[in-house]
């Protein structure tokens, strides 16, 4: 009894001093992604100016997850252990050329021009 | 002034005590302070969030398999497609900041999953069924929704293996032996998750509210992933494995098209408001074949 107080004690002292400096594992090979620095200032920027963020839905959701029973376990269980990082890679090194995005966007009135689109641009012509 | 150090004796009294008694009471002889700094760091897993940089090394494992298991099918235009549809929509997500990467797994299935860390896979056989861009985007907001909720990561969290691999798990740069032990339990995890045992129907409600809305914000008619779900119900009734996966990790479609009637009536969104275009789709669909 006398110990366990103790350790409670003391596994609290050293939760306190360990949360201050914890860092979790880092995994050198998820670090090793694709350098798009390029790519990604265009989406930062993109983000500044278009995206609309709306506070209020951010705010009003509330987070519910809750465990249900198992569901459709089947054969396919027994293939997970097949891998392929290379695909993986190829996943993380794709680019989208910025003025295809401008474009399509542009093209349906949507994200910065959303409620612009022209009549009839569905049957429009890519 | 002899009262002063009355007052100052019972400070001290108060201040000590409890150290003193503390000393009493507990044999510090025999304490394994070893076990006592592996428990406290048991507990500060039990609280500790999983950072990005876990979240997106769990992501990158479970990405491998689904791209082992199934293969993805490395088609130029349509790879484009869902890339700049599902990058502009994750930019309206409450995630906008972390990288969202898209592909296609090459097989006949209709279904599609969310790995941790911003891995978003559809089946070829998903974007058959697809009608128009506005589903896609549907579907698309609704893999992203699992991502920004973090149900998988949550789901992780909750779980002993999380709360209780802290001693192998603090480290950093090179992967110890023990360290890829966790990480490979913890990439079965989040497969049996995500492909076996699937979701909670919750969760599944919530990424659909969730898609449906941030589709609607960057200018989709929000009654694309009803649309999309409509199309499952009229397979539903069809012979045919393609949808079993996706029917028996998911809600009914019949249950979520009810609840999404709720959200649609709740926001006042209104079928073919904003545009869906069936058409851009049946073009872009008899240009790039799906094999």
């Amino acid at each position: 009894m006398r110990k366990i107080g103790m350790v409670t004690i003391l596994i609290m002292l050293v939760a306190s001093s360990l949360t201050i400096s914890g860092t979790g594992w880092v995994i050198a090979e998820a670090q090793a992604q694709a350098g798009d620095e390029e790519e990604s200032a265009f989406w930062s920027a993109f983000r500044r100016i278009f995206s609309r963020p709306d506070p209020a839905w951010s705010k009003s959701q509330t987070q519910i997850t809750q465990t249900t029973g198992t569901r459709g376990i089947d054969e396919e269980g027994k293939l997970k252990k097949k891998t392929d990082y290379e695909s993986v890679k190829w996943m993380e090194s794709y680019k989208v050329d910025e003025q295809e995005v401008m474009k399509f966007l542009q093209s349906r009135g949507l994200g910065p021009y959303k409620g612009k689109a022209r009549k009839g641009s569905d049957n429009e012509q890519e | 002034m002899s009262k002063n150090k009355k007052v100052l004796k019972a400070l001290l009294f108060l201040v000590l005590a409890p150290g003193f008694i503390f000393a009493q009471k507990f044999d510090l002889k025999n304490i394994d302070t070893g076990e006592m700094l592996n428990a406290g760091k048991d507990l500060i897993k039990a609280v500790k969030p999983m950072s990005e940089d876990e979240e997106i090394a769990l992501g990158r494992e479970v990405a491998a398999r689904l791209a082992g298991t199934f293969g993805v099918w490395k088609d130029r235009a349509w790879t484009e497609r869902i890339n700049i549809i599902g990058r502009t929509l994750a930019l309206y997500s409450e995630r906008p900041d972390i990288k969202y990467r898209f592909a296609i797994l090459d097989t006949e299935e209709v279904n599609a999953y969310s790995a941790p860390g911003g891995y978003i896979f559809v089946t070829r056989g998903l974007l058959k069924q697809v009608k128009s861009e506005a589903e896609l985007a549907g579907v698309l907001a609704h893999e992203i929704g699992h991502i920004a909720k973090k149900h998988i990561v949550k789901e992780i969290q909750k779980s002993n293996l999380w709360q209780t691999g802290t001693r192998i798990a603090i480290a950093s740069g090179e992967l110890s032996s023990e360290q890829q032990k966790l990480l490979d339990s913890l990439t079965d995890q989040a497969w049996d998750t995500l492909v076996v045992k699937g979701l909670s129907k919750e969760d599944e409600y919530e990424a659909d509210r969730v898609g449906a809305i941030n589709a609607e914000k960057l200018g989709y008619d929000p009654y694309g992933l009803y649309n999309f779900i409509k199309n499952l119900e009229a397979l539903e009734s069809k012979p045919g494995d393609n949808l079993k996966h996706l029917l028996s990790t998911h809600p009914s479609p019949g249950a979520r098209l009810a609840e999404l009637e709720k959200l649609y009536q709740k926001q006042g969104f209104k079928q073919g408001a904003l545009p869906d275009f069936p058409q851009r789709y049946a073009k872009f669909l008899s240009r790039n074949p799906l094999k």
